[in-house]
């Protein structure tokens, strides 16, 4: 430990502290304690302490204060420090302006420290008590306040600390070594010099210092920008801010690390935001072409130190994702396969939420735009709801290539996913019903399970409504199997003749089923006629009151065909071949008619089955024109187009590994125009009716309305379904006036009332 | 536990656990300044106090070694002069004289608490009295004229308690 005074130095005489001699310490008294004192601090400044006694000094400044001189105690300390302060110190700092500046200027102020320390000590008494009662400046706090004035904030001394400084600071960017420990002394001593505030070092360097680092990094940028890559530059200013950052933590004054970091941000990453992220060939379009993922991930990373950054990223990678959408959607050429269009939207998803979660770190904003994006251009394309239902219809029906219940489920669930992006969800619903009816009548589900899971999914996203429909449809397939059971026993008890025909039937309620605009005409051959008006008879005796109707586009059948029975010329094998084959109802009305002449034109064919012209071709073309192993019939000429003159038989070569032939209908993977177009009439009529129900319930409710509120109203209501036009919906408003649910208000045409 | 040397002013030197003396601002600074070493045959002066004074100062800074740190003087509120200790206040059953110099000693040793309790012993024997009572309390003269009292009297007529 130092020892900073000796203990006692017995010269003076002491005054003794009497009440009678209270006031009566005379002049020459005080001037002789206050050149006591006056010497002691001097030989402080001097660093001579060490003769020095504190008990004398401490007792002799307790008695001038005592004794109301503290006045006299204080002028007289600012008079010593200052002139010490101006005659030695500064002048010792001026010489070294040009020759160890802030060595010198940094010994200078330890020392000040020190022997103020040792000054506030002795006057502690001063401190107490006269400094308390007259609100001046503490000794300490004095003497803090006369070397900032004096020395550091002195003229050329407080510019040229500054200068050197930020000179220093320069050249350390530069990448030379510095003194930091100079620096760090410099800052701390602008902070206590601050008293309470940091508005010295403030002032004096970091205003200085922010201003030289904001124009040093605007040039350092625009260079690096011009000769570098976007990924380069990002690299090189996290490098660059964590320099800033370590250098404000170690020799600055550790709360300019926030301001400067912001300066930087400002500086390299806000002016320049949008170059970055648009630069080409190496922006974030080339980085999500080239599924750079980590070097999007600090393109976030970076961005996202400033205000508006992300959002700048965001539109980047917005435009891009629209563009590669829109490119998808309406890809004419190659957008007649529903699979491919769908499997590419969902690639493209997969695609952008592997960059959310691993470069843009799930953040909403960009979780947000994908999901708008895609509401987007999904509704580019008004085939998007057939296409999504034929996908899944893919998906749940049989022979799809092995997939696992879980592997299904999965593909479901993101295929839910496109599913919310849809406007015109009642569309969607429509297709659905169709292609789930043809799945359950033609036994392709691949599994019941998967199927109602599909359905759950869909009442979680829609309500009951939407799906209320398709799970009757599946309680019609459920009592259907029950009926058939109760007639097979009945047909067995009473003996009833069948005709020869293993009879299936499924009774479908209308309402669930979607309907055909009208059930297509068709001659069933005998046999088949007369078995099933024993069903039917069956059937109305339990329920009378109801009535079936035959569907014969529904339905299919299992013939068994012998060929080459008749001479048949080489290169056909001699011996004749049974099959069992697998046709549609519509080809087994065609086939039959072959048990009874060898060959049939088309015009014939047309007339005696009665099936409607489009079914027709379709049934021929998977008989004759199909694969070889599929060929049951011939066609003369071998042409593409069906004339009415052409002729059809039966194929006595037909051969085929298997002794169960099914025969494939030429799938139609989507609807053909005509179909298409009849749907979507189907569909507008539908909404007519949903907007007016809407408008009623909205009215009934409120009685009286304005115009623009309804209509918001009910594209509320409506928007889950489909998105209404207000054009539309103010048809319907009219239409609903002239039929009197409604009426306009007599004073304000805009208004409307509801009639009762 | 390491000891310091105190001399009173009549020389008498008293040994004191250093924890003790140091309740004495004045001294804690002056040893931490000194650096003074554990086995140091040095001796603190104080040639204010004298040894009678010193006793007392010691006895009561002894007794009072283990209280909290006095909390910081709020400007704002009012000291009370009821909370004295019955400890402190038998201690300071002594004639006026001994009374006020240690008032003087704990004012220059800067021992608050002693400076608290010595203070408001003193504001008790005021309160309440009469300016003639007061003089006679503290053996003061009067010094006023008629003509000087009547006008402090009238200035201070608003103190009076109607």
């Amino acid at each position: 430990m130092i020892r900073k005074f000796k203990v006692w130095n017995f010269s003076e005489p002491y005054y003794q502290m009497y009440p009678d001699t209270w006031m009566t310490m005379d002049e020459k008294y005080v001037e002789r304690i206050w050149s006591l004192l006056k010497n002691a601090i001097q030989e402080i400044q001097k660093k001579n302490n060490s003769g020095l006694s504190f008990e004398e000094l401490y007792r002799n400044a307790y008695t001038m204060v005592l004794h109301k001189h503290g006045e006299r105690l204080y002028t007289g300390l600012k008079e010593v420090v200052t002139q010490h302060l101006e005659t030695k110190v500064r002048e010792d700092v001026l010489h070294s302006l040009h020759n160890g500046f802030l060595q010198t200027l940094n010994n200078a102020w330890t020392d000040h420290q020190t022997s103020m320390v040792m000054i506030r000590d002795i006057l502690m008494y001063m401190d107490r008590v006269f400094v308390q009662q007259n609100e001046v400046d503490n000794v300490y706090n004095l003497g803090l306040i006369i070397f900032r004035d004096q020395v550091v904030r002195y003229g050329c001394i407080r510019d040229h600390l500054r200068q050197t400084l930020l000179e220093l600071v320069a050249r350390e960017r530069r990448g030379e070594v510095v003194d930091r420990l100079a620096i760090r002394n410099a800052c701390q001593m602008l902070m206590v010099l601050g008293i309470n505030s940091r508005a010295v070092y403030e002032e004096d360097f970091e205003k200085p210092f922010l201003h030289q680092s904001s124009e040093f990094y605007r040039m350092e940028s625009q260079k690096f920008l011009a000769e570098n890559s976007a990924a380069v530059y990002i690299n090189r200013v996290e490098a660059r801010i964590s320099e800033e950052a370590e250098r404000a933590r170690h020799y600055l004054d550790e709360s300019t690390e926030p301001r400067v970091v912001s300066v930087l941000e400002h500086e390299l990453i806000e002016r320049h935001m949008k170059t970055i992220v648009e630069m080409e060939n190496s922006g974030v379009v080339h980085m999500l072409t080239h599924t750079r993922t980590s070097e999007l991930g600090c393109v976030y990373k970076l961005l996202s130190r400033v205000g508006e950054g992300l959002r700048t990223v965001a539109d980047a990678v917005s435009a891009h994702l629209r563009e590669q959408g829109r490119a998808l959607v309406t890809d004419t050429l190659h957008n007649t396969n529903a699979i491919a269009y769908v499997q590419n939207l969902l690639d493209l998803k997969d695609r952008f939420d592997h960059f959310l979660q691993n470069s843009f770190n799930n953040d909403k904003i960009f979780k947000h735009m994908i999901t708008s994006d895609f509401e987007y251009f999904l509704n580019l394309n008004n085939k998007s709801p057939e296409f999504l239902s034929l996908f899944i219809d893919g998906k749940l029906k049989k022979g799809e290539k092995g997939m696992s219940e879980q592997e299904i489920e999965a593909v479901l669930d993101k295929t839910m996913v496109l599913f919310r992006f849809l406007q015109e969800k009642d569309v969607f619903e429509r297709y659905y019903k169709q292609h789930l009816a043809k799945r359950l009548l033609l036994n392709k589900s691949v599994s019941d399970d998967s199927e109602k899971n599909m359905i759950s999914k869909l009442k979680t996203e829609c309500g009951c409504q939407f799906t209320s429909k398709l799970e009757g449809m599946f309680k019609d397939m459920t009592v259907s199997n029950t009926i058939m059971d109760e007639f097979k026993e009945h047909v067995l008890s009473s003996g009833l003749n069948l005709y020869g025909v293993d009879l299936s039937v499924r009774v479908l309620t209308t309402g669930f089923w979607p309907t055909q605009s009208a059930t297509p005409k068709c001659n069933i051959p005998a046999a088949p006629r007369n078995a099933f008006e024993v069903f039917r008879s069956f059937y109305l005796a339990k329920h009378s009151g109801r009535q079936l109707s035959l569907q014969p586009q529904l339905g299919s059948a299992d013939l068994h065909a012998t060929f080459g029975a008749a001479p048949a010329s080489p290169p056909a094998p001699a011996a004749p071949r049974r099959h069992i084959i697998q046709v549609s109802t519509f080809q087994m009305c065609v086939l039959l008619l072959f048990n009874q002449r060898d060959r049939l034109t088309y015009e014939e064919l047309l007339n005696e089955t009665d099936i409607p012209e489009k079914d027709l071709v379709r049934a021929l073309q998977s008989l004759a024109m199909g694969k070889p192993t599929q060929r049951i019939l011939i066609k003369h000429p071998k042409t593409k187009e069906i004339e009415p003159s052409h002729q059809f038989y039966v194929n006595d070569a037909f051969t085929s590994k298997l002794h169960r032939v099914k025969i494939q209908t030429v799938a139609a993977k989507g609807e053909s125009e005509p179909e298409r177009r009849e749907t979507r009439n189907k569909v507008d009529e539908d909404r007519k009716h949903e907007i007016e129900a809407a408008i009623v319930r909205i009215m009934k409710a409120r009685k009286k309305m304005a115009h623009t509120l309804l209509v918001a109203e009910v594209t509320e209501q409506l928007r889950v379904r489909f998105l209404p036009s207000p054009v539309v919906i103010k048809k319907r408003i009219e239409g609903l006036i002239e039929r009197e649910y409604l009426a306009r208000t007599p004073d304000d045409r805009k208004v409307y009332n509801y009639v009762a | 536990m390491p000891n310091i040397k105190l001399q009173s002013s009549d020389n008498e030197v008293f040994v004191v656990d250093v924890e003790i003396a140091k309740c004495s601002v004045t001294i804690k600074t002056m040893l931490e300044d000194l650096g003074m070493e554990e086995d140091e045959e040095e001796v603190v002066p104080l040639p204010n106090v004298n040894s009678a004074i010193l006793k007392k100062v010691i006895q009561w800074a002894t007794y009072h070694k283990d209280d909290p740190p006095l909390p910081e003087d709020d400007e704002n509120k009012e000291k009370r002069t009821d909370d004295i200790s019955s400890w402190d206040a038998d201690f300071l059953k002594v004639d006026q004289g001994t009374l006020f110099e240690l008032i003087l000693a704990a004012n220059y040793l800067d021992i608050k608490g002693l400076l608290d309790v010595t203070c408001k012993t003193v504001a008790n024997m005021i309160k309440g009295k009469t300016p003639e009572e007061i003089r006679k309390t503290f053996n003061i003269k009067n010094d006023f004229t008629a003509a000087e009292e009547d006008q402090v009297r009238k200035e201070n007529e608003w103190c009076e308690e109607k």
